[in-house]
C-alpha cells in the first residue's frame, strides 16, 4: 500500500513540475487529462449571494400600458430600427430586426397578453432581453425612469390577468405598473413558434 | 453541481471525444490491413493502431473507466499479436477487434459500480483467448479486475469513478508478463520487406507495470511511451465551441453591415466633393469674368471684390483639394476594409468547414460490421471525401448516412449465396460518391442489389391505405418510390436487426431538409438502388434571388430556382381548375407566392406580364407568381433566434447593409404548401378561368377593309384582336407578344401567308400556334398548299362566313362557342 502512495506522490510531483515548467504532456494523455482537470478544479469557491430587498427596474410604456422589468434581465436598450414582418407568425410578433449581428424577434407585450385589441403604431424603442435560451426584443413607445422597487411593496398578480401574464408577473405597483419577469416570460414554451407542415 | 464535478464531467466528455477518434482511427487501420495492405505498410498501420489503443487505455484508466481500460488493453494485446500475422490467419481476430471497438463508447457510458455488460466481458475474454492462442504457452495479459466497492454516496448513473478518490489498487499485482516476443515468422521480415521498411519499428518491450485506479494492474510497453511512428508534424490546435464561432460569424456579419454603411458615407462625401468642385468652377468663372472687366473702369469696390473673390476661390481650392485627398484616402480605406472583412468572413467560414472524409471515412468499417451482423458480405467504396462542407452539415449528415447504409445492407443487397445464384460477386459493393453540382453537392449512395420491389411497395401501400384499388395499379415508379419516404412505411414484415421498423426514410428526409437539402430515390430491378442527397455547399452563404410580394421583400435560394420568366396572363393555362404555365412544353402549376405565404395579394395581373419563378426540389416543380423580381445577391444566411424556431416557408434571414432584415424562403416548404392547396384555391390564385382575359388573335391582312371586317367579327365573338398589314410585321409582333391564334391573308406584299405559316411552324416557340388562312385563293391546289405550309384551317373569302371563322377558331383554341 505504501508503494502505491509513494508512486502517487511521485506522479503528483511530476505533474506539478510539468505544470509549473509548462512541459507539454501531449504524449501522456493521462497526465494531460489530470493536468487539465487540476487547472479546472482550482478556482475560487462560489459566493452565496443574498436576495436584495429592492429590485432595480426600468419602466416603459407600450400601447398605454406600463411595464417594469428588472435591469438584470436587460441586455440593451435603444432605438428600434427597421423591422421585417414575418408571414405566418402570431400577431404578437411585430417582426424581426438585426441586433449585434443576430436576427431577433420583436414582441408586442400588450398583444402577447391579449390586452390590446387593435394594432398599435410601430414602437420607437427596443428593449433587448437575453436569457439562457432566448435573445429577443420587446417594443416600447416610451422609456421612463429606472426605479428601485421594494419587493414587499409589490401587489400580487391579479387573478383576472391572462394566464401568461399571471405566470410571469413579479407584482403590480400602485401606479398600475406591472413588474414582469421578462427573461422568464420570453423563455415560456408557449411563446415558441415551431410549426411544421403536416 | 460543484465546480470540481463540472470539471470532471468536462474531462469525461473530452475523453469520450478522444476515444471516438481513437476508435475510428483503429477501425480504419484494421480495414485497410484487412483489405490487403502490404507487409511494411500493414505493420506501420498496426503499430499506429496499437499506440492508439494504448493511449485509450491510459486515458480511460486515469479517469477511472476501468472497463474501458480493460477493453482497450485487450484490444492492444490483440493488435500486438496480429502485427506479424497474414490477414487471412488473423481474420477471426479482426472480427473481434471490430466488435471490441464498437463497445468502447458503451463502456465509457457505464456507471462505475455497475457490472460489466455481458457482451463487453465476452468480447474481452474472447480477445484475450484469441490473442493467447496466437502465442502458445503464454498466459493472457488481461488483468483481473476486482469489482470496485460500492461508493459511499451513489453517484449519478452515468458518472464514472473519480480519480481523486481512487479505489485502493489490488494489493497483489497481476503476475508480471514476460516481454512479448513475436513469432519468428512474424518478426523476420523478408529481404523485400527490409528494403521496403528499413525503419520498421522493433517489437515493443514490456517494461513498466502501472497500477490504475479500479483497473487493477495493466501492463504497458516502454517502447510505446515514445511514438512508434515517426512523429507527425502537428500544428498547435485549440478546440473551440461552434457556438463561439457562430457568435464570431455574427459579429463579422455586423462588420460587413458597418462596412456597407461606410460605402454609403463615402458616396455622401463624394457628393459633397462634387458640389464643392462645382462651386469652385463657378467661382473661377466669376473670377475670370472680373479679370476680363475693363481695367480702366475698375473702381476700388471692384478691386476689393476681385481680391475677395480671389481669396475665396483660393480657399475653396484648398478645401476641394483636401476634400479630394480625404475621399481618396477614404476610398483606399474602404477598399482595404472590404478586402479584410471579406477575408475574415471567408476564413471564419472555412474554419467551420471540414472535408466530407471526416464523416465518410468512418463508414466503410460501419458497413463491414453491419453486413456481418446480418449475414451479408459488403464493402463500401467512398469517393469525394475531399469535398468540404460546413461542420454543422457534416454533423447532421452522419445519422442519415448511417440510416441509408443500414437500409442498403439489410435489404438493399442480397446474401452471398443469393448473389452467387444471380451471377453476382458474393461481396456486394456499395458506392458512396460526393461531387460538386454548382452551388450544391450531390451525395449518391448506390448498391448492386436487386432494386426496390415495386410490387411489394404497391401491395404494402394498399394495405396501409396510401393507395386504393383504383390508384394502386396506376401508380408509377416514381410515385411508388416516393411512398418509401412515408412515415412508418416498410415493406418488411419482420423487424430486423438493422431496419424494418418503418422509422427510416421519412426521418432521413426530415434531417436532410433541415439542412436545406433534398433526397430522392431511383431503382432498377435487378441492378440496384441509388439514393441521391443534394445539399447546399454552405449554409452560411447563400446566393439568393430577391423578390417582392404583398409588401414583403424576400430572398429565395437560387439553387432551387429552375427558371425565371415573365408571363402574360393570356399564357396562363387552366388545367382541371388549376392555373399552370408551360415550361419546356410541360404545364407546371402556377400559384401566387402571396397565397403560399398567406399574405394579402392585391396585385392585378390582368394585363401586364407577371414575374414567375419556377422552383423545384428533386422531381417536384412549381411556378410561383411574384409582384417583382428585384435581382440577385449573395447573402450571409442566419437563423432566426428563439422563440421563432421554425416558421413555415421561412428558412432564415440575412442582414442587409442598411441594417434591415431580409427573410429567406424555404423552397421545400413552399412546394409542400403548394401540394396541399385544393384546386379551387389554386384556380382563384392565378386569376383562374373566370378572370382569364380574352384569347388574343393576331390578324394579318394587307387590306384595310378586310382587317376592319374580320376585326369586328372576331371582337364580337370575344377575341382580343391585334391587326397588322403584312407578314413581316406579324413576325415582329409574334416575337414580342404572346398570341393564341393567327388569322392571316395569303396574298400580301412581301412574305405571303403560306411563307408566314411555314415560318411559324419552324419556330420552336410558335410551332403549335393555331394558324387560319383566310384567302381568295380558293382552288384545291391552293388549299392543299396552305395545309402543307402548316395551316390549321383554310377559309376561302368567297365562301367567307364569319360564323365559320369563329367556330373554327373556337375549335382550335378548345373554347366553348
Amino acid at each position: 500500500m505504501s508503494d502505491v502512495f509513494q508512486r502517487l506522490r511521485e506522479s503528483v510531483s511530476a505533474l506539478e513540475l510539468a505544470i509549473t515548467e509548462g512541459v507539454l504532456l501531449e504524449h501522456r494523455p493521462a497526465d494531460r487529462v489530470l493536468a487539465a482537470r487540476t487547472e479546472r478544479i482550482a478556482r475560487e469557491p462560489l459566493r452565496i449571494e443574498r436576495t436584495p430587498d429592492t429590485l432595480a427596474c426600468m419602466v416603459f410604456e407600450r400601447s398605454s400600458r406600463r411595464y417594469a422589468v428588472p435591469l438584470t434581465s436587460l441586455s440593451e436598450v435603444g432605438a428600434l430600427g427597421p423591422v421585417a414582418h414575418v408571414p405566418g407568425v402570431p400577431d404578437a410578433f411585430l417582426g424581426v430586426a438585426a441586433r449585434r449581428g443576430r436576427v431577433v424577434s420583436i414582441i408586442d407585450l400588450p398583444r402577447l397578453f391579449g390586452t390590446a385589441a387593435a394594432a398599435a403604431a410601430k414602437p420607437q424603442w427596443l428593449i433587448m432581453v437575453a436569457s439562457r435560451e432566448v435573445v429577443c426584443g420587446v417594443g416600447a413607445d416610451e422609456l421612463h425612469d429606472v426605479i428601485d422597487v421594494q419587493r414587499d411593496a409589490l401587489a400580487r398578480a391579479m387573478p383576472t390577468f391572462p394566464a401568461l401574464l399571471q405566470r410571469h408577473t413579479l407584482g403590480v405597483l400602485e401606479d398600475r405598473t406591472v413588474v414582469l419577469n421578462l427573461s422568464q416570460l420570453l423563455e415560456d414554451r408557449t411563446l415558441r413558434v415551431e410549426e411544421r407542415h403536416a | 453541481m460543484s465546480g470540481d464535478d463540472e470539471a470532471f464531467l468536462l474531462l469525461c466528455a473530452t475523453l469520450r471525444e478522444e476515444a471516438a477518434e481513437q476508435v475510428e482511427r483503429i477501425g480504419a487501420v484494421l480495414l485497410e490491413v484487412e483489405r490487403g495492405a502490404d507487409g511494411a505498410r500493414a505493420r506501420a498501420l498496426l503499430d499506429e493502431a496499437f499506440r492508439q489503443a494504448h493511449n485509450l487505455k491510459g486515458a480511460s484508466g486515469s479517469l477511472g473507466f476501468a472497463l474501458t481500460a480493460r477493453l482497450a488493453h485487450a484490444l492492444e494485446t490483440a493488435l500486438g499479436e496480429i502485427r506479424g500475422l497474414p490477414p487471412k490467419k488473423a481474420r477471426s481476430l479482426f472480427d473481434l477487434l471490430h466488435q471490441g471497438l464498437g463497445l468502447v463508447q458503451k463502456t465509457l457510458d457505464s456507471a462505475p459500480g455497475q457490472d460489466a455488460p455481458l457482451e463487453v466481458t465476452r468480447v474481452i475474454n474472447q480477445l484475450a483467448s484469441s490473442s493467447a492462442s496466437l502465442r502458445p504457452g503464454r498466459p493472457s495479459a488481461i488483468p483481473t479486475v476486482p469489482k470496485p466497492p460500492p461508493p459511499a454516496e451513489a453517484p449519478a448513473p452515468t458518472e464514472p469513478p473519480r480519480p481523486a478518490e481512487p479505489t485502493p489498487a489490488p494489493t497483489t499485482p497481476a503476475p508480471a508478463q514476460p516481454p512479448v516476443s513475436h513469432s519468428p515468422l512474424a518478426h523476420e521480415p523478408t529481404a523485400a520487406q527490409h528494403a521496403l521498411a528499413p525503419r520498421a519499428v522493433p517489437p515493443p518491450e514490456l517494461a513498466v507495470v502501472e497500477e490504475l485506479p479500479d483497473a487493477g494492474t495493466i501492463l504497458t510497453h516502454k517502447a510505446l511511451l515514445a511514438p512508434a511512428m515517426p512523429p507527425r508534424a502537428t500544428e498547435e490546435s485549440l478546440r473551440v465551441s461552434t457556438k463561439k464561432l457562430g457568435a464570431l460569424m455574427a459579429q463579422v456579419g455586423e462588420l460587413l453591415a458597418a462596412r456597407l454603411r461606410t460605402d454609403q458615407r463615402l458616396s455622401e462625401l463624394k457628393a459633397i466633393l462634387s458640389f464643392e468642385e462645382d462651386q469652385l468652377d463657378r467661382r473661377s468663372a466669376l473670377r475670370t469674368s472680373l479679370h476680363d472687366y475693363d481695367h480702366s473702369a475698375r473702381d476700388p469696390f471692384v478691386e476689393r471684390l476681385m481680391q475677395a473673390v480671389g481669396e475665396s476661390t483660393e480657399g475653396h481650392k484648398e478645401l476641394t483639394r483636401r476634400l479630394r485627398e480625404l475621399v481618396r484616402a477614404f476610398e483606399a480605406d474602404a477598399l482595404q476594409s472590404t478586402i479584410l472583412s471579406g477575408e475574415l468572413q471567408e476564413d471564419i467560414r472555412r474554419i467551420q468547414t471540414f472535408p466530407l472524409a471526416s464523416v465518410l471515412d468512418t463508414l466503410p468499417r460501419a458497413v463491414r460490421n453491419m453486413a456481418r451482423e446480418v449475414g451479408r458480405d459488403a464493402e463500401l467504396d467512398v469517393q469525394g471525401g475531399e469535398i468540404e462542407l460546413d461542420k454543422k452539415v457534416l454533423e447532421a449528415l452522419k445519422d442519415p448516412l448511417y440510416h441509408l447504409l443500414r437500409n442498403a445492407v439489410d435489404h438493399g443487397i442480397e446474401a452471398p449465396n443469393e448473389r452467387a445464384n444471380a451471377g453476382k460477386a458474393p461481396r456486394a459493393t456499395l458506392r458512396l460518391k460526393a461531387e460538386h453540382r454548382g452551388d450544391s453537392i450531390a451525395i449518391t449512395l448506390s448498391d448492386d442489389g436487386p432494386g426496390v420491389d415495386l410490387d411489394a411497395v404497391r401491395q404494402r401501400a394498399l394495405e396501409r391505405g396510401l393507395l386504393n384499388e383504383r390508384t394502386a395499379p396506376q401508380a408509377g415508379e416514381q410515385q411508388l418510390l416516393e411512398l418509401l419516404f412515408s412515415s412508418g412505411f416498410t415493406t418488411r414484415r419482420k423487424v430486423g436487426a438493422l431496419s424494418g421498423r418503418g422509422v427510416g426514410l421519412d426521418a432521413v428526409r426530415a434531417n436532410i431538409e433541415e439542412l436545406h437539402g433534398s433526397i430522392s430515390l431511383q431503382s432498377r430491378r435487378g441492378h440496384g438502388t441509388t439514393v441521391t442527397i443534394t445539399l447546399p455547399l454552405t449554409i452560411y452563404v447563400v446566393h439568393a434571388l430577391i423578390i417582392r410580394v404583398g409588401g414583403y421583400e424576400l430572398a429565395i435560394p437560387i439553387s432551387s430556382v429552375h427558371r425565371i420568366m415573365r408571363v402574360h396572363p393570356s399564357e396562363v393555362l387552366d388545367v382541371e381548375q388549376s392555373s399552370a404555365v408551360l415550361v419546356d412544353g410541360r404545364p407546371i402549376a402556377l400559384i401566387p407566392l402571396a397565397t403560399l405565404l398567406g399574405v394579402a395579394d392585391d396585385k392585378k395581373r390582368d394585363s401586364e406580364r407577371m414575374g414567375v419563378i419556377v422552383i423545384g426540389v428533386g422531381e417536384q416543380r412549381c411556378a410561383i407568381a411574384v409582384d417583382e423580381i428585384v435581382g440577385d445577391q449573395t447573402v450571409l444566411a442566419k437563423n432566426l433566434e428563439p422563440p421563432l424556431i421554425r416558421i413555415p416557408n421561412v428558412a432564415g434571414a440575412t442582414i442587409r447593409g442598411d441594417g434591415s432584415v431580409l427573410l429567406t424562403l424555404n423552397p421545400i416548404d413552399l412546394l409542400r404548401r403548394a401540394s396541399s392547396l385544393g384546386p379551387s384555391q389554386a384556380a382563384s390564385m392565378a386569376g383562374g378561368a373566370s378572370r382569364r382575359p380574352k384569347p388574343r388573335v393576331l390578324l394579318v391582312d394587307d387590306s384595310f377593309t378586310t382587317r376592319a371586317l374580320e376585326r369586328s367579327v372576331l371582337e364580337a365573338a370575344g377575341f382580343a384582336v391585334v391587326a397588322v398589314a403584312d407578314a413581316e410585321a406579324a413576325l415582329v409582333e409574334l416575337d414580342a407578344e404572346w398570341y393564341d391564334a393567327v388569322v392571316s391573308d395569303v396574298s400580301m406584299p412581301g412574305m405571303n401567308g403560306f411563307d408566314l405559316c411555314a415560318t411559324i411552324r419552324k419556330t420552336d416557340r410558335l410551332r403549335s400556334l393555331p394558324v387560319v388562312l383566310v384567302t381568295s385563293l380558293a382552288s384545291d391546289a391552293d388549299r392543299r398548299r396552305g395545309l402543307e405550309a402548316g395551316a390549321d384551317a383554310y377559309v376561302a373569302k368567297q365562301e367567307f362566313d364569319h360564323e365559320m371563322l369563329v367556330a373554327k377558331l373556337n375549335e382550335l383554341l378548345g373554347r366553348a362557342a
